[in-house]
């Protein structure tokens, strides 16, 4: 295979990972540099892996973007755990002001949240690991072997069976918060006025979900189980 | 795949952790600032803005170091994760 087919390849999949991974900036100059730059970093592995398939390179090339951007989506999950905790702190300090996400609004500590998250990112080596791991997802996916559709599918049925798990426990929290909120306001009007709801929302969904996270993970049990199934199968 | 939808709740449960600190500490400020709002009957936002305020920083402050062990950690380990991405 020649040197331009393997970087192809190479680019097919640190190309999705630079873009979707947060913690390389947002300038699409910087993402540019941060793939050429993960781009040579992986090709002696991809060279040696194409070598044993000298004419299969456009055909490997829609999933050796599948799995790309599957490595972005795992590298940018700290910074969008972080972005959101920023955001849901904001929302207790200041929950009078709108926030608008169109505009990249995320409010201080969301902006201290993340650029922490960033921090650290650079403290720990960021960099090193994440080229460390696009090396190694030659090993867990080799060119050509990405997920196949039924697989995809059944992860995606798991997250979204996930995502309704714990969403089940955090909106009964909030009824029943409003519930309390609205008989505080019943019994006693002037405190009502003055008692800030919004963090008291808050802290009731952290609780419950605390709370839950672990049971849910308990009954979604079988279901990852099942997606994991799905994979081995052929 | 399984280690993916595993990485996924866990950084649901690190929302949840990263943002417990400040929000812990807003609401009790809210609440008493709320409570002697109500009961000297002043109403001035400032009175409750700035000690919640006050109250996420200093939250912040003390929290730091044990939000920064737990995203590092979740950080290093979502990376190093990557090879069992691709096995059951």
């Amino acid at each position: 295979m020649s040197a331009g087919a393997a970087i192809a390849l190479a680019a097919a999949r640190m190309g999705p990972l630079a873009l979707v991974a947060a913690p390389f900036s947002r300038a699409w100059s910087v993402r540019a540099v941060v793939g050429a730059l993960l781009v040579a970093a992986v090709l002696p592995a991809v060279m040696a892996q194409s070598a044993a398939m000298p004419a299969a390179t456009m055909a490997a090339l829609p999933s050796e973007m599948l799995v790309g951007l599957l490595l972005g989506v795992v590298a940018a999950l700290p910074f969008a755990a972080a972005e959101a905790a920023g955001a849901l702190a904001d929302a207790g300090v200041q929950p009078w002001r709108a926030r608008r996400a169109s505009d990249g609004d995320r409010g201080p500590l969301g902006d201290a949240y993340r650029l922490f998250a960033l921090a650290l990112f650079a403290v720990a080596d960021g960099p090193r690991l994440v080229a460390v791991a696009a090396g190694k997802s030659y090993a867990a996916w080799p060119i050509g072997q990405a997920p196949s559709q039924a697989q995809v599918l059944a992860v995606g049925a798991t997250l979204v069976a996930t995502a309704l798990a714990l969403a089940a426990p955090v909106l009964a929290a909030m009824v029943v918060a409003e519930l309390v909120l609205a008989l505080v306001g019943r019994v006693q009007p002037s405190l009502a006025r003055t008692v800030d709801a919004a963090p008291l929302r808050a802290l009731a969904v952290l609780l419950v979900a605390a709370a839950a996270v672990y049971s849910v993970a308990h009954v979604l049990a079988p279901t990852m189980s099942a997606a994991a199934h799905l994979q081995a199968a052929p | 795949m399984t280690a993916t939808a595993y990485a996924l709740r866990e950084a649901l449960l690190l929302v949840l952790v990263l943002a417990a600190p400040p929000l812990v500490a807003v609401f009790g400020v809210g609440l008493v600032s709320g409570i002697v709002q109500a009961v000297t009957q002043v109403r001035e936002r400032s009175l409750s803005t700035v000690p919640r305020i006050v109250a996420a920083l200093i939250a912040l402050a003390l929290a730091g170091p044990w939000i920064a062990v737990r995203l590092e950690a979740f950080l290093r380990a979502v990376l190093e994760a990557v090879p069992a991405l691709g096995k059951s």
